[in-house]
């Protein structure tokens, strides 16, 4: 009994120290490895370049907008199970149920997820993370780290994204099977990040072409993005991350 | 007695604060900044005039709309206190000019886009308040967009605007911090390197 209070103690302890460094200021502060961060962003920025965007261009060449309208949809649908179990491990019932229905209904009337008709019902798309929910579970995301090829990241989010990758429905039903792992589960994963990848190319185009210092310009903007994540165990309601004193001497 | 005065010391300072605050109109505010997006929108984007025209129209609206010197000065951060007159006033030209030109050309990526706009959030700078708004896409989830407005004698600017919870201000601010530490021409090679950017931007359009 002395044994489990003092499990309880020391997980509560735990969970409040990382209540406290879960929010990070979008600074050098958050990044204490930037040498090594840097020359591996060098090193994905090259390979963004010389084969990355490449493949993407080649996929809107031969693709029409509306090929890739389906073919996101029908990504989108697929990894919306990962969201409603996210959103009822995040204890949001309006959202679980939201994507609970998104599921069905673009799974049926969507045509297998080709269409996103859910969304022209008002159920907007608004999907979340494993990374998300152990935020929200105060789990704190520790520093910056630029990961080989996947781009900029944190110990946390790298966990949950990896959870994320490992419970995508497609992979795990084609394991058992490697003639089925080869024909679907590899072109599938493929496809998915090409499209995924698509977007993220005009937006890191756009971040990197008129910075003065693309990685600290990609840093920045990649630990703003994260402070959206709020501790549900939080004393008060926090105002919005960006929401820091903006005043100058006039 | 020492609490009670104290007590009332920090009512005053209280009613002070929300009296700063509350000076915003958010109402109005709002309106501004849906003013000057729709003007983008149906005055520019929309309209069939020449590409010179369009970008006229543009650096009038955004030089308008964007309080490019109180952002300016923010963005260099504490070097602007040790940047000589002429640093500065070169510096908020070129941030001037690249900024305008960056929003013109993101301004066009908007078209046959709407701004759904969502009310307000209080600021807990004086005189600051957020419009928030969303932009759907094509595709996939809305963008959320928020303004940052600042009132000054009635008059509203907008001083930052943050996408997706990006503010560019701490962007920009973060980024010329970084620069002007690394780089041994300091603020002057920061200067230079904006000016390129620009001339290179103009080049290309």
């Amino acid at each position: 009994m002395n044994k489990l209070k003092a499990l309880v103690t020391v997980s509560c302890l735990v969970l409040l120290s990382a209540c406290t460094t879960t929010i990070h200021r979008a600074d050098e502060n958050a990044d204490p490895y930037e040498n090594v961060n840097r020359k591996i962003f060098e090193f994905n920025d090259g390979f963004y370049r010389n084969i990355g965007f490449p493949i993407e261009r080649a996929y809107r060449k031969i693709t029409t907008k509306s090929i890739r309208n389906r073919v996101s949809d029908f990504v989108s649908n697929m990894d919306e199970p990962i969201s409603t179990v996210n959103y009822l491990l995040q204890l949001k019932p309006k959202e679980t149920a939201v994507s609970v229905a998104r599921f069905a209904i673009n799974s049926t009337l969507g045509l297998a997820g080709l269409f996103d008709v859910a969304s022209g019902w008002g159920l907007e798309q608004d999907q979340t993370t494993t990374g998300a929910t152990l935020a929200s579970w105060c789990i704190a995301d520790g520093p910056y780290i630029v990961v080989p090829l996947v781009g900029p990241s944190t110990p946390r989010n790298l966990i949950g994204s990896s959870a994320d990758f490992l419970a995508d429905p497609v992979y795990w039903m084609t394991i058992n099977d490697a003639n089925y792992s080869a024909k679907i589960s590899y072109p599938y994963t493929f496809v998915k990040y090409v499209s995924k990848y698509e977007s993220y190319m005009d937006l890191y185009e756009e971040l990197t072409k008129n910075a003065v210092d693309p990685y600290v310009a990609i840093r920045s903007a990649y630990l703003q993005n994260q402070q959206k994540y709020r501790c549900r165990f939080a004393e008060e309601e926090q105002a919005p991350s960006y929401d820091f004193d903006f005043d100058i001497e006039e | 007695m020492k609490l009670k005065l104290f007590a009332f010391m920090l009512a005053i300072a209280a009613a002070f604060s929300f009296n700063a605050n509350a000076q915003v109109d958010a109402t109005a505010a709002e309106k501004f900044i849906k003013d000057t997006t729709a003007k983008g929108i149906e005055q520019i984007i929309n309209a069939n005039i020449p590409q010179a025209e369009k970008d006229k129209r543009f650096y009038d609206l955004l030089n308008g709309a964007l309080d490019l010197d109180f952002i300016g000065q923010f963005v260099l951060g504490r070097n602007w206190r040790t940047a000589t007159p002429e640093q500065r006033k070169e510096f908020i030209a070129v941030y001037r000019d690249l900024n305008i030109a960056t929003w013109s050309k993101r301004f066009n990526e908007f078209k046959g886009k709407d701004f759904v706009f969502k009310g307000t959030t209080p600021s807990s700078s004086k005189g600051q308040i957020f419009v928030d708004s969303v932009v759907p896409m094509d595709q996939g989830e809305p963008a959320k967009v928020v303004w940052r407005v600042r009132e000054k004698n009635g008059n509203y600017k907008i001083v930052d605007i943050i996408i997706e919870g990006v503010s560019l201000a701490q962007s920009a601010r973060s980024e010329y911090t970084a620069f002007i530490k690394n780089n041994p021409g300091g603020v002057d090679a920061l200067i230079a390197d904006l000016q390129a950017k620009l001339k290179a931007q103009k080049s290309t359009k």
